[in-house]
């Protein structure tokens, strides 16, 4: 049996500016196997980043249902998302937004540390996320020190840190030059194997999206699949 | 459901100390353009630290200065109880009084003095004088003796002809020991009408108390002498009465007691007699003084809110600036309570270690207070001699008004005071970011740069 780990019902979230109103998804489904690695396209603009945070409970939705890996989204209270966020997704952005302060080890550990690891088994898994994105050289190392893809590869050991059932990503290599992107492309396609987990992506890469076990096109508040 | 528990605190601890404060310096590898963009918090720091050094110098001088004015005070003039005698009333019956009042449990010594008013005059010049007509009883007296310096001389006029004089008076009137001086009071002894009496007196001491406020006009002679030439209609006379405790409760105890053996003896009957304690008589004296206090540790008080203030400032500055990272730390499952215990721990640690900072200096100084002042006092001097040869050497502390050397007493009670107030106050202050970092919205990150 396949239980899909993601799964949207009649989603439908709405902006609305002054007196107009604009309509990101209208009663759009969604779901996703465990395990599945989906990509999304789309035009600018049509939502794939609203989207991403409405599935990693950082943007509230109108109506509809969400569940993910048991979670009800439309049911939890602001007040304990948290609990999701930190046990459920991981999150990267298309800017990898790592902690200045911190070094790369920190960087990945501090999630765990502030989920309630102790101390020593943050470092540790964070260590062992860095050798798994290939920075097992660099984790002493500031942001400031490491070139765009060392760091995004960073933001991905930062996302598995609480070992998420679900990946999204959001354009992750849409700063990065082509070399850099084709490392990450193939770590992210490795990803759902080696971190046991599923990973959305939302990318305007022909070439990430080709990675995609699914991929789904977002246009008019409907995802269409392509593949 | 949600509380912090002392196990979750480490990595709130953690993390806002490197926000705030950055990495420590030793060990660090983190590249310098890290460091340096943290000096707010320590500028907060120092802040509270410097607001606080005043604070305690302001406190432990005023404190010291009203103690040591106090005890002054109590010792060598006021003495701790008053049992004020009509003028006339028999050397026989005033003995009785004393040995009586001796009997009771806590006193320690009992003097008979009259006082009154003259004008002392020498080659030198004339000035009034206070007339204090003292027993060798009040000499005698440990609380007398530890107050009182002779500059030279002895310490009690032997001699009915022979007078003590404050150090201030002696150098107003330009005269030592061996010189001689007029006092001129006036008498009425023939029927009303007024006359001056002059009398001769040989300086045979110089003392002083250490605060010139109290001693600057004494002329010191034997109480007999100054029963003989006190107008009787100004002159006071009065036991003085010592007791081991004249700052705690026992004292009023001791002046009911008294009390009531006037009444025994019918004594209380008599107009002239009366009982008081130190404080009635000196209580506007110590009231200008703890008034004078209180304004200044308002002041002071005043620069630790604004310090504080300053705090709240710049974590809610750090906040506002930070709002990305906030929003990360959101987004990767960190609560809101959890980003706004560190600020508020963040706030607290700051104000604590000011506290902590500014209580050491503050109290260290205060110690030191008057080795500080005479060290500056030479200071100042020796740079205006440099620059001006004939210009005055200044006193920092007017000896007119001031003690010439502060006792200084460290009292604990109000060291927890104001490092506990200061702890509280920086607490308070960092709600205000600390509510601010918790209505972070994480969902910003994915405009981000948009
Ligand atoms: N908080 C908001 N308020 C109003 N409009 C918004 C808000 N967030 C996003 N939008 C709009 O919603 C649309 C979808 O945005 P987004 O999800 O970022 O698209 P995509 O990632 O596909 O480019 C855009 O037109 C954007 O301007
Ligand atoms: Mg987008």
């Amino acid at each position: 049996m396949n239980d899909p780990i993601i799964e949207c019902r009649a989603l439908t979230k709405t902006f609305s500016s002054g007196t107009e109103v604009l309509h990101i998804l209208e009663r759009a489904d969604f779901s996703l196997d465990k395990g599945k690695i989906c990509t999304i396209l789309g035009p600018s603009g049509s939502g794939k980043s609203t989207f991403l945070a409405i599935l990693g409970s950082l943007e509230r939705f109108d109506s509809g249902s969400v569940r993910i890996d048991g979670y009800e989204l439309q049911t939890l209270p602001e007040k304990s998302l948290f609990v999701f966020r930190r046990s459920v997704v991981g999150f990267v952005f298309q800017f990898h937004f790592l902690l200045n302060d911190f070094n790369a080890l920190e960087n990945v550990a501090l999630p765990g540390y502030m989920a309630g690891l102790s101390r020593n088994e943050a470092w540790k898994r964070a260590q062992e996320l860095l050798d798994l994105v290939g920075l097992r050289n660099r984790a002493h190392h500031y942001p400031s020190q490491l070139s765009g893809g060392e760091r995004q590869r960073v933001a991905i050991a930062r996302a598995l840190i609480n070992r998420p059932s679900v990946v999204l990503a959001d354009e992750p290599t849409g700063n990065l030059d082509a070399a850099s992107a084709k490392e990450l492309r193939s770590l992210l396609q490795r990803l759902p194997n080696v971190a046991k987990t599923t990973l959305v992506l939302v990318t305007h890469d022909p070439e990430l999206a080709n990675i995609g076990d699914t991929s789904f096109l977002l246009k008019d508040g409907h995802f269409e699949c392509i593949r | 459901m949600h509380t912090i528990k002392a196990h979750r605190l480490q990595p709130l601890v953690f993390l806002g100390f490197r926000f705030l404060f950055g990495k420590p310096l030793r060990n660090s590898s983190a590249p310098t353009a890290h460091r340096g963009k943290h000096g707010a918090f320590w500028g907060a720091v120092l802040g509270i630290s410097v607001s606080i050094v005043p604070l305690y110098i302001v406190l432990f001088v005023s404190n010291g200065m009203i103690q040591g004015i106090t005890d002054r005070y109590l010792e060598t003039k006021t003495s701790h109880l008053q049992l004020s005698l009509p003028l006339g009333v028999s050397g026989e019956t005033r003995k009785k009084l004393q040995q009586d009042i001796l009997g009771l449990k806590g006193v320690i010594s009992t003097s008979f003095e009259v006082d009154g008013v003259g004008l002392a005059a020498s080659p030198g010049g004339s000035v009034s004088a206070q007339v204090r007509g003292l027993d060798r009883f009040m000499v005698a007296d440990p609380g007398f003796k530890k107050f009182i310096q002779v500059d030279s001389g002895s310490i009690f006029p032997e001699k009915q002809n022979e007078a003590v004089l404050g150090r201030y008076l002696a150098k107003t009137l330009g005269v030592g020991v061996g010189d001689t001086v007029t006092l001129i009071t006036l008498s009425d002894a023939y029927e009303g009408q007024m006359f001056p009496k002059l009398n001769v007196f040989r300086v045979a001491g110089i003392v002083s108390s250490g605060y010139r406020e109290l001693d600057a006009n004494w002329f010191i002679v034997q109480s007999e002498t100054a029963l003989r030439l006190l107008n009787p209609s100004t002159a006071h006379a009065f036991i003085g009465v010592k007791t081991a405790d004249p700052y705690g409760p026992t004292l009023n105890g001791i002046a009911s007691e008294i009390h009531d053996q006037l009444v025994q003896s019918g004594l209380s009957a008599i107009p002239g007699f009366s009982i008081r304690t130190w404080r009635d008589i000196e209580h506007s004296l110590f009231a200008s003084f703890s008034s004078t206090k209180s304004t200044l540790i308002l002041i002071m008080a005043i620069a630790i809110i604004v310090a504080a203030i300053n705090l709240g400032s710049a974590l809610t500055t750090y906040v506002i600036e930070h709002r990305t990272e906030i929003a990360v730390l959101r987004a990767c499952g960190v609560s809101s309570q959890q980003t706004a215990s560190i600020f508020l721990l963040g706030g607290a640690a700051t104000g604590t270690l000011g506290c902590i900072a500014g209580s050491a200096v503050g109290i260290f100084i205060s110690f030191y207070i008057n080795q500080i002042l005479s060290g500056i006092q030479a200071a100042i001097n020796f740079v205006s001699r440099l620059l001006a040869p004939a210009s005055h050497p200044v006193t920092l502390l007017n000896p007119d008004y001031y003690l010439e050397h502060i006792p200084i007493s460290i009292d604990w009670n109000y060291i927890i005071l104001i490092v506990g107030v200061g702890i509280a106050v920086s607490a308070l202050v960092s709600l205000v970011p600390a509510v601010k970092s918790s209505r972070v919205a994480p969902a910003e990150l994915i405009r981000h740069g948009e």
